[in-house]
């Protein structure tokens, strides 16, 4: 599996990947990404919640679904079966993003938050959180004890802090 | 040996209230009515420690008097230590001033971008088909066809090297794309002997009416 998400919003295309200890948030342009790390070390809390895409279905009503129904005012058979074929369209693209809505994902990470929003199925959120989740608490907890054994490990320690400021996970 | 901090409070997404996480993991803003689950962890707390120790006539770090200072920040101009410097792009920074005032202007500065050859080369192949690039610049296309395989064998590279990379082609992708572009070189090869044949015909015919 390459992507373990991928979110469309109005702004692009944003692809997520699921590492060991960190999530990669990859914006896609022509021929680069931008890309975000957030390590999971220092997340405190993530958050999930969906709302109805009302702008998307607002644009695919009007380009759609209004001059369909227009159509069907025609005294033309073809105009009507053309209307009615937009307004089937219309229905389902209406369907779907009811049923999937615009899920939001907001991850608190050393008093900072990162939001990450797109029109998706949500058994895909559901399991990208799960692994993520698990991800997350895994990374907590082997880290844990090396922080609190403060008097036997500390050359270790500083070793690992090094690298843990060498390569910057502020993003 | 404290346990790590349990976070157990979240800022309400609707109306920023804090809200208390319950027992449960779907939450209800009873301000706003916003519904949505919440998963709390047990955030690290960046432990600071080591470095070196600061003699009495070294300067010691801003942030740890007791350890020598080792760079200067430039964000804050602090002297910093070796634990606190983080070092980007030739400049140092500390990791105090990353965490807060510098944590947008750094942060940006810390977004790396990752170049993406396999786009690249699909971006190649289709230009290769755009007819006005190509009939003004017959000569454009064998540039991008040897573009595009330069730029495949970057992404190959890449994908070995890169974990990320790795993760985002593949190596079916890869072979995708090498057959894609084998086509076009070969629909080239094939364009310019074709036309080679039928300017020698025409040139010959020519040279036989006169
Ligand atoms: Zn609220
Ligand atoms: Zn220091």
């Amino acid at each position: 599996m390459a992507v373990d998400l991928k979110l469309r919003n109005s702004f692009g295309n944003v692809s997520i990947i699921l590492m060991d200890d960190h999530l990669v948030e990859l914006e896609h342009s022509y021929t680069s990404d931008r890309v975000r790390r957030i390590r999971y070390d220092r997340v405190e809390s993530v958050v999930r919640w969906r709302v109805l895409p009302l702008g998307r279905m607002a644009i695919v009503g009007l380009l759609v679904a209004v001059p369909g129904l227009l159509m069907m005012f025609s005294s033309e058979q073809v105009f009507v079966t053309m209307g009615t074929a937009f307004l089937t369209i219309a229905a389902c693209i209406e369907a779907i993003y009811i049923y999937a809505g615009k899920t939001h994902i907001s991850i608190m990470r050393a008093g900072r938050e990162f939001k990450l929003a797109g029109v998706v199925r949500p058994h895909k959120v559901d399991r990208l959180l799960n692994r993520m989740e698990a991800d997350i608490r895994r990374t907590q907890e082997e880290a844990t004890p090396s922080t609190s054994d403060e008097s036997i490990e500390l050359e270790s320690t500083s070793e690992s802090t090094e690298s843990d400021t060498a390569s910057p996970h502020i993003s | 040996m404290s346990d790590p901090p349990t976070i157990t409070g979240f800022r309400c997404p609707g109306c920023k209230i804090g809200l208390e996480v319950g027992d449960s993991e779907r939450t209800r803003c009873p301000n706003c009515a916003w519904r949505g689950t919440v998963m709390t962890f047990h955030p690290i707390d960046l432990k600071i420690d080591g470095g070196q120790a600061a003699l009495s006539d070294d300067a010691a770090c801003v942030h740890h008097p007791s350890k020598r200072a080792e760079a200067i920040c430039a964000g804050t101009g602090d002297y910093i230590c070796a634990l606190c410097s983080i070092d980007h792009g030739g400049q140092v920074f500390s990791a105090e001033y990353l965490n807060t005032a510098g944590a947008n202007t750094a942060g940006k500065a810390f977004d790396r971008t990752l170049d993406r050859p396999d786009r690249t080369v699909r971006f190649y192949i289709i230009l290769c088909f755009i007819p006005y690039i190509n009939v003004i610049w017959y000569v454009g296309w064998p540039v991008w066809v040897s573009l595009g395989w330069m730029k495949l064998l970057k992404a190959r590279r890449l994908s070995k090297s890169d974990p990320l990379m790795a993760r985002l082609v593949g190596p079916t992708q890869i072979v995708l794309l090498a057959i894609l572009l084998g086509v076009v070189s070969l629909l080239f090869l094939v364009g310019s002997i074709y036309l080679m044949l039928f300017l020698f015909d025409a040139w010959s015919e020519g040279f036989a009416s006169d």
